[in-house]
């Protein structure tokens, strides 16, 4: 209805012009009037005044024209504000207080919005992303869910569907070296085949991405940049196409630049260079056992992932029967869509902080509904004097519901404001292994979600007073004694208010205790190694080092450093734990039928002499690695407890000889022979259950891509420098990278449940605080309502004691019952946190009785000190108040 | 010149105005007196529901407004019929002959 709207627009604004025409018209039909009855022989004198006798009052009838044109509503909407903004200046106390709870409310759920926002709706930054999915193995027998594939595994997979427009693989590599620079540097990339920015449908901001030839067998040895590695690295060359880089010691011509927006695979640090997997992996491409690749793939339109899903399962079944040395049975495949399998770790956690600041702002509402019912006491006077001169009672909401929306707006710009910052600050403090964490930011979305929960909140804190203040007696409310409008009805919305405050922040509590009970048991589980003081780096030796070449170096290296000093012990393992590396494989135990149904499986470490010494993991059984193991003697292996307990239940595992399933260079792994049990450690997670873990020497199972673990008293700074002098004296042309130590790897695990509790103890503080004011607030004024009642009671000989009970009997009647309608609510809520808690039940009865006994002891204060001050009225003071 | 006038039934006048308007562009005074004489008389408008009545059918885009002169050479406020309160003006004609038609006949069988 636009008419409509030009027509009231036009009413408001051109107020006067309005008017005028209204005028001009009413005056035109008079005098055509009057000149009618002058035609009909009256005279002129006689004719105005049957006119005016037969039109009526003009006033009136202007009134209803404006009704009419629908100006009325507006005009006294705008009336309706500049008196709101007049009672909000004249009390700036009330102002300020409610402002400022508001926006706290209002901030922090623009802030967590704001990342929920960015990690879990915004779309994929792809072309038509919802048609992106995932291409998993799995494998139902062995629990496999998210498996990854191999090269020639995937290329059956492309070529005997039919539902996908187009599939690529891709892999992390942390390990290209970019020399040939001032400054040689590791680089963070992604290895991939030759479609897949087609499938991502990203183009280049400079040059090409990869040609369908630069593939196995083809001629691949280009690369393609990132912005931010071009603009550091290569000062932006606007002419870099065509100019070569040396990675990995090998030189690639670079084709191209991706624009800065783009992102794929989406990690924590971000990837700086794509080459294809042709030039990168070497034969590793070749292998169906080198299950090393993820799959994305596009679906064709109208494909749902479900047909999909079906096709490559099939297609997968098909395989795993076809090769049965790289599968075993069970062996499927299956499409997910590609965003929620990145969110997945962060969505309930994403999902609990939500939840916990609805709660706040929830509670915010609640309390400043308080605060405008008390003083809507002291305006209930004005209220009963507009009743009189005629407002109708929708009249009177609606001034008073303008008057809401005028505090939640400006609580909205500074909550708006307030979040701004917030944001700043999750982003810096937040946790980098939330994905797209970095993308957070205020955008058009967040800004109308804070714009509707503006609204939003000021009716939800509005409308009860307002209807409660409309409906006041209007007799009683003009006489002097009896503060109106607030008889047992707003006396029972007050009480409804403060049940629900206290019930809220009782949600609110025993989630956070829960959380910090969960960050306390990570922090203080036993990893079964002790991180601190453990400095830890990876070399990258050049490429001409073989297997001989690299134990050298390495028997070389581990002494030396031992040498230095402050240095207490030195090893070298791999995978080091906590660093995201691991590998698993089957063995075989010498005297057992294997049995393909269920192998022997385990993680594989391999580890230098002197490892457990220098981890302090506790050797329970025989011996460590020595200098003579490994070499051309027997081999040899050590294993852990769960592996003792799963595959030697009621044996002595000491002499055992078991054969892992992998090889190095072509020559298989030997017989080892077991010769000691060690406890057992975290290998990746802190939550993890001990697995079963097989360590062999070094020499055993040559590989290049070792971590130096050194345990020192030294600080990483001191130790550095004297570390990398002598890797270099060994091989000059190595690079030391990955200097950290033991407890920052450890410490990346507890960034997600550190910044939980944080948020969600900030969270629980701000509620119960705004409670407590509130409950302190609302006894305050019950007693000030009655200090007459209490004078009364006193001059008849209550004692202070009674009164005390009188005040507080009620008061703590409601927190109890908030309390309990909370503490149900908390128990049936906090199961919705289950993959968030570590080492404690979602209803802990500890945390549960914590804080319930919190919230009640804040609740006895805050409702005491105000009913003791009830005991000192003066009843002469009180009375006289007559 | 007491002339015999009946209270219209609520909704008849918008419909009266829009009819009236039909048949070409006019001011109040005009539409009052059009819907007097074509009424045999027995229609009076008073000012008071005519321009509210002209003032809620602008606002709903069925009339609009522009000034002009009239034929004594007064500046007057003219109305005339869009498009969509043509449209408007036959729908309400077509319940407005149905309800007669069913009073008519609840009158003359009961």
């Amino acid at each position: 209805m636009l008419s409509d709207l030009l027509i009231r627009l036009r009413g408001l604004f051109r107020r006067n012009a309005v008017e005028n025409e209204l005028d001009n018209e009413l005056r035109f039909h008079f005098d055509q009037q009057v000149t009618k009855f002058v035609q009909s022989g009256l005279p002129l004198a006689e004719a105005r005044r049957r006119a005016r006798l037969l039109i009526g009052g003009s006033d009136q009838i202007k009134e209803e024209c404006r009704d009419a044109r629908g100006t009325h509503f507006l005009e006294t909407l705008a009336n309706d504000i500049r008196y709101g903004l007049r009672m909000l200046r004249k009390s700036p106390g009330f102002t300020v207080v409610a402002v400022l709870i508001l926006a706290l409310g209002i901030g922090a759920s623009t802030a967590i919005f704001s990342v929920v926002e960015a990690v879990l709706l915004r779309p994929l930054p792809f072309k038509d992303p919802s048609r992106l999915v995932d291409v998993w193995m799995k494998n139902t027998k062995h629990d496999v869910r998210q498996g990854i594939t191999s090269y020639p595994e995937f290329l059956d997979w492309k070529k005997q569907n039919n539902l996908f427009a187009s599939m690529a693989v891709y892999r992390e590599t942390h390990g290209a070296t970019l020399s040939g620079v001032s400054n040689p540097v590791r680089l963070h990339g992604a290895v991939v085949s030759p479609g897949f920015f087609e499938v991502l449908g990203v183009n280049p901001l400079l040059g090409r991405t990869f040609l369908p030839d630069e593939d196995l067998g083809g001629k691949a040895d280009v690369v393609v940049l990132s912005q931010e590695l071009w603009r550091t690295h290569f000062q932006s060359d606007p002419n870099i196409t065509g100019k070569s880089a040396v990675i990995g010691g090998k030189p690639y011509t670079i084709v191209g630049v991706m624009p800065g927006s783009f992102q794929f695979p989406i990690l924590a640090e971000p990837i700086e260079i794509w080459v294809p997997l042709a030039a990168y992996d070497g034969s590793m491409p070749t292998h169906r056992g080198n299950q090393i690749y993820s799959v994305i793939a596009r679906l064709r339109p109208g494909i749902s992932i479900a047909q999909a899903s079906s096709q490559i399962d099939s297609i997968e079944t098909r395989l795993a029967l076809q090769y049965p040395n790289t599968h075993t049975p069970g062996d499927g495949a299956y499409v997910s869509p590609l965003l929620p399998d990145l969110v997945n770790g962060t969505q309930d956690a994403l999902l609990v902080l939500f939840g916990a600041v609805t709660v706040v702002l929830l509670i915010a509402c609640a309390n400043v509904a308080n605060l405008i019912l008390a003083r809507a006491v002291g305006r209930s006077r004005e209220f009963a004097i507009r009743r009189a001169l005629g407002a109708g009672r929708a009249r009177l909401v609606q001034q008073l519901l303008t008057e809401s929306v005028l505090l939640a707006a400006l609580a909205g710009a500074f909550g708006l404001l307030l979040g701004y910052w917030t944001i700043q600050a999750l982003v810096s403090l937040g946790p980098r292994d939330i994905p797209r964490i970095v993308a957070v930011h205020v955008d058009s979305y967040v800004f109308a979600f804070t714009l509707t929960l503006t609204l939003l909140t000021s009716v939800l804190f509005g409308f009860a007073p307002a209807l409660r203040a409309a409906r006041s007696d209007l007799a009683n409310s003009l006489k002097d004694r009896l503060p109106a409008g607030m008889g047992k009805g707003g006396t029972r919305l007050r009480e409804s208010l403060i049940i629900c405050e206290v019930a809220l922040s009782l949600i609110m509590l025993p989630a956070a205790g829960l959380l910090l009970r969960t960050l306390w048991h990570l922090t203080n589980v036993n990893a079964g190694f002790d991180p601190n003081q453990v400095l830890t780096f990876s070399v990258e030796l050049p490429s001409a080092y073989n297997d001989p070449r690299t134990t050298a170096f390495y028997s070389e290296l581990l002494p030396r450093l031992r040498a230095l000093p402050g240095v207490e012990q030195v090893s070298a393992v791999f995978p080091l734990p906590f660093s995201g590396n691991g590998i698993t494989t089957d063995f075989v135990i010498q005297g057992r039928p294997s049995d393909p149904a269920s192998p022997t499986a385990a993680d594989l470490c391999v580890a230098g002499r002197d490892y457990f010494r220098t981890m302090h993991i506790s050797l329970l059984r025989g011996r460590e690695f020595e200098e003579r193991d490994g070499g051309a003697g027997k081999s040899v292996a050590i294993v852990n407890q769960a592996f003792t307990k799963l595959y030697f239940p009621n044996e002595d595992p000491l002499g055992k000889r078991i054969q892992a399933n992998v090889a190095t260079s072509g020559t298989p792994s030997r017989m080892s022979e077991i010769i000691g049990v060690v406890a057992n450690i975290k290998l990746a997670s802190l939550r993890e259950e001990p697995k079963p873990v097989v360590f062999v020497p070094i020499p055993q199972l040559p590989i290049g891509a070792l971590s130096v673990i050194i345990r020192s008293g030294q600080t990483p700074g001191v130790l550095m420098p004297g570390v990398r002098e002598q890797v270099h004296s060994i091989e000059p042309d190595s690079l030391v990278f990955r200097g950290k130590t033991l407890d920052q790897y450890l410490n990346v695990t507890l960034g997600q449940p550190r910044f939980m509790a944080l948020l969600l103890s900030v969270f629980a503080t701000l509620a119960i605080v705004l409670a407590t004011v509130g409950l302190y607030g609302s006894v305050a004024y019950a007693v000030s309502q009655r200090t007459h009642e209490i004078g009364i009671r006193m001059a008849l000989g209550a004692m202070p004691g009674t009164v005390l009970k009188l005040i507080l009997g009620r008061s703590l009647k409601l927190a109890l019952t908030g309390a309990a309608l909370g503490l149900s609510g908390a128990f049936v809520l906090t199961r919705l946190m289950k993959s968030l808690l570590f080492g404690v039940s979602s209803s802990d009865p500890l945390t549960f009785i914590g804080t319930a006994i919190l919230m009640a002891s804040v609740a006895v204060v805050a409702c005491y000190i105000p009913a003791r001050s009830a005991t000192r009225v003066d009843p002469i003071v009180a009375l006289r108040n007559e | 010149m007491a002339e015999q006038t009946i209270d219209l039934p609520q909704g008849t006048l918008d419909l009266l105005i829009l009819r009236t308007l039909a048949l070409g562009r006019e001011h109040g005074w005009a539409i009052s007196e059009r819907i007097h004489q074509i009424s045999s008389k027995v229609l009076q408008i008073q000012q008071g529901s005519l321009y509210p009545a002209l003032h809620r059918l602008e606002r709903r885009g069925w009339i609009k407004a522009h000034w002009g002169t009239s034929e004594n050479n007064r500046r007057a406020k003219f109305y005339e019929l869009t498009k969509s309160g043509r449209k408007q003006l036959e729908t309400e004609k077509g319940d407005w002959k149905k309800l007669a038609a069913a009073v008519a006949q609840v009158l003359e069988t009961a």
